[in-house]
């Protein structure tokens, strides 16, 4: 320290010695001065109130609780698997894992950004997208996959994806989707981003996790860290602007699934032909319908059910993405019908179930002390526990049994070999710059 | 060394009142713009050497100070100073990299002339060191970029190490570290710059 003194000493009075006719011009000043009071007017008027941070932050917790966009990442994800990978033999299916422009772009009026998606064992796919109000994607897939497009018309309840190569247009009916009377709208969502990075400073850390800051492309960015039960969300965005810079997302989904969007346009014009489900009339169009209800405990005994059934009787190994999609997938390909290169909308429906099982699983929080006890197990076993957990203010367990049936229990069951039914975790973990 | 410029010297008194006001009241905002303008356009100018680019940067900056200082959730001048600086260094960064090569910049606004040497206002120091300011100019220009940042924003800014660290987003420990080894490379530059006695 005492070094470092001297050393500021000594070029600060080298530098005394020295002028570089910095003196700075009065009539630069003068202009300058009006034209930031002028920047400083138009800037508060209109007034617009900024929302607390904390009604932001509040806001996106919102979000994620949907149960939409969470069901989306099910959806999207199984039928990658069972649609997709279909249509296009020998490449490797990408995720819509969409509901993240849900979640992030709500209520934007448009949006143009770019995406990457890396899913479990599979490599990552890169996309074109595009958003448009009211919930409307469009994904074009880049690189090997090109000629894919995917687009989701939420309010339509449509989620299509088209094989220009294959002239193939798969269409899923979203069915049952919740309705929420009485929830806020969430508009502005950029707004809101805008706000929470501008304030994060202020921003008290109890709330969220705070990554500091660091410069992506040349950006001052500060970041945060959301997390939900299925998901883990992180933003990074300029606080200069006030607009994001990157959105990294996590899922622990069917398969995990990981996603970060970047090189943001807002407002973009959007032609919303761009948006039309309506499959080319010279495609082959394969539709079903899927429930989009949110999953309950039900749904799950329905999913064991049914994945045993696929499964030679006997419950998967473990109850989670890597064995849920090595058995679709072994479904699928003995599935198939060979003329039509077509999946049975029995199968499909029964790869949805099994995955909105796994979701309502995997959306049970920590202190649901949820577990699974499944490998091995025939289906039909008395008196052998598989699943249980507690729910939600309750004191006792819920216990799903190998035969399927239901009680209530004081306590966990002890089984060998039961394992905690685990939630996202970051792959990485990125470094704390700097905390406030 | 007695002449050593210690943050509590180089920073000015805060007021804190006048930042929170400056957010919506008209005249406070004037008043800081007041206040920080020939910091900024101090700092723009060091680190880019060219007048006019320095004072279209210096533009840039407040313009867009003005536009978001509703919504700084800063509530100090510490914390204006913090965010005022990182946009003046993000923006002076992104001058550098869509204008001349940083090495180009300074070496050309040294050849031009633009600074006048002020010996005449100093001739014992002067005569002792014999230093001008496009050889101080010539070795800063030769630090890479991060250390350019930190050296001008201490002695041409007026940041505090704190400061620093968080305009850079580092830490403090590490930004004295940066400091000295900067200035013990600057000293080693200037020192084969200076006439043999």
């Amino acid at each position: 320290m005492e070094e470092l003194h001297d050393q500021e000493s000594e070029f600060s009075r080298l530098l005394g010695q020295t002028s570089c006719g910095e003196q700075v011009r009065d009539e630069h000043r003068e202009a300058l001065r009006e034209r930031a009071l002028a920047a400083f007017d138009a800037a508060s008027q209109p007034a617009i109130a900024p929302s607390a941070w904390k009604q932001t932050f509040n806001h996106g917790r919102e979000i994620m609780r949907r149960p939409l966009p969470r069901l989306m990442v099910a959806t999207a994800a199984s039928l990658a698997v069972v649609a997709v990978w279909l249509l296009v033999p020998g490449q490797q299916p990408a995720a819509q894992a969409f509901n993240m422009f849900a979640e992030a772009l709500v209520d934007a009026k448009s949006a143009k950004f770019q995406m990457e998606v890396r899913i479990e064992g599979q490599g990552k796919q890169e996309t074109q997208s595009y958003y448009l109000s009211p919930g409307r994607v469009r994904n074009e897939m880049q690189g090997p996959m090109i000629g894919i497009v995917s687009i989701a018309d939420m309010k339509a309840g449509k989620f299509v994806t088209f094989a220009a190569k294959q002239k193939m247009a798969t269409v899923m009916n979203l069915q049952n989707i919740p309705k929420e009377p009485g929830k806020p709208q969430l508009n502005d969502i950029f707004e809101q981003m805008r706000d929470l990075l501008s304030k994060n400073r202020d921003a008290k850390l109890d709330e969220f996790e705070s990554l500091g800051e660091k410069e992506i492309d040349g950006h001052r960015a500060v970041g945060f860290r959301l997390a939900s039960p299925l998901q883990l969300m992180t933003l990074w965005g300029d606080p200069a602007t006030g607009l994001p810079v990157l959105i990294e997302t996590a899922w622990s989904g069917i398969p995990r699934t990981e996603a970060t969007m970047s090189h943001f346009v807002l407002n973009p014009n959007l032609d919303p032909a761009l948006f039309d489900t309506t499959p080319p009339a010279d495609y082959k169009v394969q539709e079903f319908d899927v429930d989009a209800s949110k999953p309950t405990e039900a749904t799950l005994v329905e999913g064991l059910r049914l994945a045993a059934d696929l499964n030679d009787g006997q419950f998967l190994n473990n109850l989670d993405s890597a064995s849920m999609q090595a058995l679709i997938i072994k479904q699928v390909l003995s599935g198939v019908n060979e003329k039509t290169k077509e999946v049975s909308p029995e199968l499909m429906k029964s790869a949805m179930t099994v995955g909105r099982g796994l979701l309502f699983a995997l959306e049970l929080p920590e202190t649901a002390d949820a577990h699974y006890a499944g490998k091995g197990v025939k289906r039909g076993e008395p008196d052998r526990a598989i699943f249980w957990y507690k729910p939600a203010g309750k004191e006792k367990y819920r216990v799903i049994y190998a035969d399927l049936t239901t009680t209530e229990a004081d306590s966990a069951p002890e089984v060998a070999g039961a394992v905690r039914v685990e939630k996202t975790k970051p792959v990485e973990k990125e470094e704390k710059v700097k905390q406030n | 060394m007695t002449d050593a410029r210690t943050d509590s010297e180089i920073v000015p008194r805060d007021d804190d009142d006048l930042v929170r006001r400056a957010k919506t009241d008209r005249a406070a905002f004037g008043g800081l713009f007041d206040r920080y303008y020939p910091r900024v356009a101090r700092y723009s100018f060091r680190r880019l050497a060219d007048r006019t680019i320095a004072e279209d940067v210096t533009s840039e900056v407040f313009l867009q100070v003005a536009s978001h200082i509703g919504v700084f959730a800063g509530r100090t001048e510490t914390d204006f100073r913090r965010w005022l600086f990182r946009i003046a260094t993000n923006a002076i960064a992104a001058h550098r990299r869509q204008s001349w090569r940083r090495a180009e910049l300074w070496q050309a606004a040294a050849h031009r002339g633009q600074f006048d040497r002020t010996a005449a206002e100093h001739p014992r120091d002067a005569e002792h060191d014999r230093l001008d300011w496009p050889a101080v100019c010539a070795a800063i220009a030769q630090l890479d970029e991060r250390e350019q940042t930190i050296v001008t924003l201490r002695f041409f800014a007026d940041c505090s190490h704190e400061e620093i660290a968080d305009v850079i987003g580092s830490t403090v420990g590490a930004t004295r570290t940066a400091l000295a080894r900067a200035l013990a490379r600057l000293r080693e530059k200037l020192k084969s710059l200076r006439p043999a006695e």
